[in-house]
């Protein structure tokens, strides 16, 4: 995918794009609030990171201005301040998403993913599909090789959570936020509690496990290894 | 009722101020009149006196030339001239018979030489015989008579009465007058007063740009609302500077840190697992991770603390809030062979931030997880009363002392025997910044064993008046 990174911090720009081309992907690094007005307009991106606090123009400013000209390049705000007041004002002005600093690079690479990648629209097909597992969102039915999974209401959340974003590394807080809907780290393992508990339930006795660990960023559903 | 009224009472110091000032006035009042009272009625008795001496000596005249067998027949004409039913007269012979007088005597004959003295006998009123008592004056005239003179009051009674009549009427007037007077007075008094509650409760709420209204009447309360405006005033430039400082000191100290752990990663990407120096590297990360985690905590308090997130409260259900937080730590407990449940949980509606509630919540939760030991229960629950919803949590793992109860909600304290459990001493002083925030009580009880941990928050109805008189 092709990054603009917005960030006027020459060592987080850094280990953004470093990270960034390690992993495969374009960027551009751009230090100033109007350049980086410019180019957003000016070419084409997959996706945005936008820093807050820039010299000459803010983040919040670009990102409005960019919205009223109709311009739709998901964005991901990036900003050292933490409170949800400015979590709620950076998605009220069209954020699509909200990274507070410091981070790992790992957590705004899961983000920038399920931005770029549209995810699978459950209303269009009532039935979401990885391998021999499916997922039927009207009747909450979830089968695997014909064979019925019970799952509490959590679990299925959970679950419709990967599907719609099979194949992408979901972070810990990324899956809280869209699952529990609450803003904050949970600080203890709860998380992965929740995952082994769903990993037994649709994992174990089958021939091939879905949900894989992946060491340091999250987890992620996929049928390939 | 009257329970509600004593207390409403009790808690306004205006009122009670002009009720002990009503109180004490009618009672200067009524001392007043005592005194006045007391010195007429003395008047009124010399009054009789003259009078009766007046009528005495008027006899005694009338007898004076006259022959001493007369007398009686003359004193009778004096008697009957007079006819006044007011004044008493009777004529006793030496030997104390009865001879005349317009009563038939007096109860008992009376003995000694007094000349004043008072004197009872038997009259007929409308309502039959009555036992009256007068001022009587006793002359001795020649030849053993004993003339008595007197005076039934009666008269002295009549004004006296009216005199009380006008002055209970005017005391009912004053009382009334004093009674509307202090109610006046007391309402302006109170709906000044009120205003400036409001406008600090407001400011406490976290609205900074509350002022008293001032009317510019130059008064008293004019003056004092100016001096808290000017106070206010500070304050809200000195929250400003905190918010602003801490925004910084978020930018500019989080910022070389995160740098400092950014350089850290990359070392550790370009060493070999094997290489000594990844351990120590790998560790330096975690150690950069917690100062900025424990940076983050320590902001987030004291932004919490500031009142500023006060702005995104609104109505919700506590007991959704309550089953979330069950919801993702049920796990969690399960896997340590706990007992977790949740117990009668009541709906209750509050004003809250529900992401702060769920992290205040969360972190009790889990506070208990990791104390209660395998096999323990985990108990929560949510119980409404009248105008306050406690949220409960309990556990049965070792409790606190009542010595550490009041230093747990302190910045980094970790209970002593406890020192192995992770954690930088944070947790429950963001769970009291929480509840403080929405004006909840905090309790730490014995559970025999264990810790019971009850968070109180006032009803959604009960919040909007929460801190009127």
């Amino acid at each position: 995918m092709r990054v603009l990174i917005v960030e006027d911090d020459k060592v987080v720009a850094e280990y953004i794009s470093k990270g960034l081309k390690e992993s495969g992907h374009v960027y551009r690094h751009i230090s100033d609030g109007r350049d980086a007005l410019f180019t957003a307009i000016t070419e084409t991106f997959d996706v945005i990171v936008l820093d807050r606090m820039l010299p000459s123009l803010d983040g919040l400013s670009i990102l409005q201005t960019l919205r009223a000209s109709d311009n739709t390049t998901p964005i991901l705000i990036l900003s050292a301040l933490s409170e949800i007041d400015d979590r709620v004002k950076g998605l009220k002005a069209g954020g699509d998403d909200y990274l507070v600093k410091p981070f790992a690079f790992s957590e705004l690479l899961a983000r920038l993913e399920v931005l770029v990648r549209r995810p699978l629209n459950a209303s269009v097909e009532n039935v979401l599909r990885i391998a021999d597992l499916e997922m039927d969102t009207l009747t909450r039915r979830v089968t695997r090789e014909n064979k019925t999974i019970d799952l509490q209401p959590r679990e299925f959340q959970l679950l419709a959570f990967f599907m719609q974003h099979q194949d992408q590394v979901l972070t810990r807080t990324m899956l809280f936020e869209h699952v529990w809907d609450y803003h904050f780290d949970p600080t203890s393992n709860v998380i992965d509690v929740h995952i082994s508990r769903l990993r037994q339930k649709i994992d174990k006795g089958f021939s091939k496990a879905l949900l894989h660990t992946i060491r340091g960023a999250g987890y992620v559903l996929r049928s390939s290894e | 009722m009257f329970f509600a009224a004593l207390n409403k009472f009790s808690k306004n110091a205006t009122l009670r101020f002009s009720v002990f000032y009503i109180l004490l006035f009618t009672s200067s009042v009524i001392v007043i009149f005592f005194f006045m009272a007391i010195s007429i009625n003395r008047y009124l008795q010399n009054d009789d006196r003259k009078r009766i001496e007046m009528e005495t000596k008027s006899i005694t005249e009338s007898i004076f030339d006259s022959d001493s067998e007369m007398w009686p027949d003359i004193i009778k004409r004096n008697f009957d001239r007079i006819g006044d039913n007011k004044m008493i007269y009777v004529l006793f012979d030496h030997d104390r018979s009865f001879i005349d007088g317009n009563i038939n005597g007096f109860l008992s004959y009376p003995s000694g030489s007094k000349t004043w003295r008072k004197l009872s006998f038997i009259g007929n009123s409308e309502t039959g015989k009555k036992i009256n008592t007068v001022l009587v004056k006793q002359s001795s005239l020649p030849g053993g008579y004993e003339l008595f003179v007197g005076n039934t009051f009666q008269e002295r009674k009549v004004i006296l009465k009216t005199i009380m009549a006008q002055f209970i009427g005017g005391l009912m007037f004053t009382i009334v007058l004093a009674i509307v007077g202090s109610a006046i007075m007391t309402g302006s008094i109170i709906r000044r007063l009120e205003t400036i509650n409001e406008a600090s409760h407001e400011f406490m709420t976290g609205n900074f740009s509350a002022r008293i209204p001032v009317d510019q009447t130059g008064d008293e309360y004019d003056r004092l609302s100016m001096n808290l405006n000017l106070m206010l005033d500070q304050i809200e430039s000195l929250m400003r500077e905190v918010k602003w400082m801490s925004e910084n000191i978020a930018h500019e100290l989080r910022t070389p840190l995160m740098h400092l752990r950014t350089r850290l990663e990359s070392m550790l990407e370009s060493t070999s697992q094997n290489d000594p120096q990844y351990k120590i590297i790998h560790q330096a990360i975690t150690d950069s991770n917690n100062l900025l985690d424990i940076f983050a905590a320590l902001l987030r308090i004291s932004q919490i603390n500031s009142g500023i997130s006060k702005t995104h409260m609104t109505e919700i259900n506590l007991s959704d809030v309550l089953c979330d937080a069950f919801d993702l730590y049920e796990p969690l407990a399960s896997d340590k062979n706990q007992i977790i449940k949740l117990a009668n949980v009541d709906t209750a509606r509050v004003t809250a931030d529900r992401h702060l509630l769920f992290q205040a919540f969360s972190n009790i939760i889990d506070n208990a997880i990791k104390y209660t030991p395998e096999g323990g229960t985990i108990r929560l629950s949510l119980s409404v009363n009248r105008e306050k919803a406690a949220v409960t949590i309990t556990d049965t793992g070792p409790g606190i002392s009542r010595k550490e109860k009041m230093r747990v909600f302190k910045r980094f304290y970790r209970q002593q025997k406890n020192n192995s459990a992770s954690g930088y001493g944070l947790g429950l002083t963001l769970v009291e910044a929480v509840a403080n925030l929405h004006n909840a009580g905090i309790k730490l009880e014995d559970n025999n064993p264990g810790l019971q941990f009850i968070l109180e928050f006032h009803l959604s109805s009960e919040h909007s008046n929460m801190f009127t008189i």
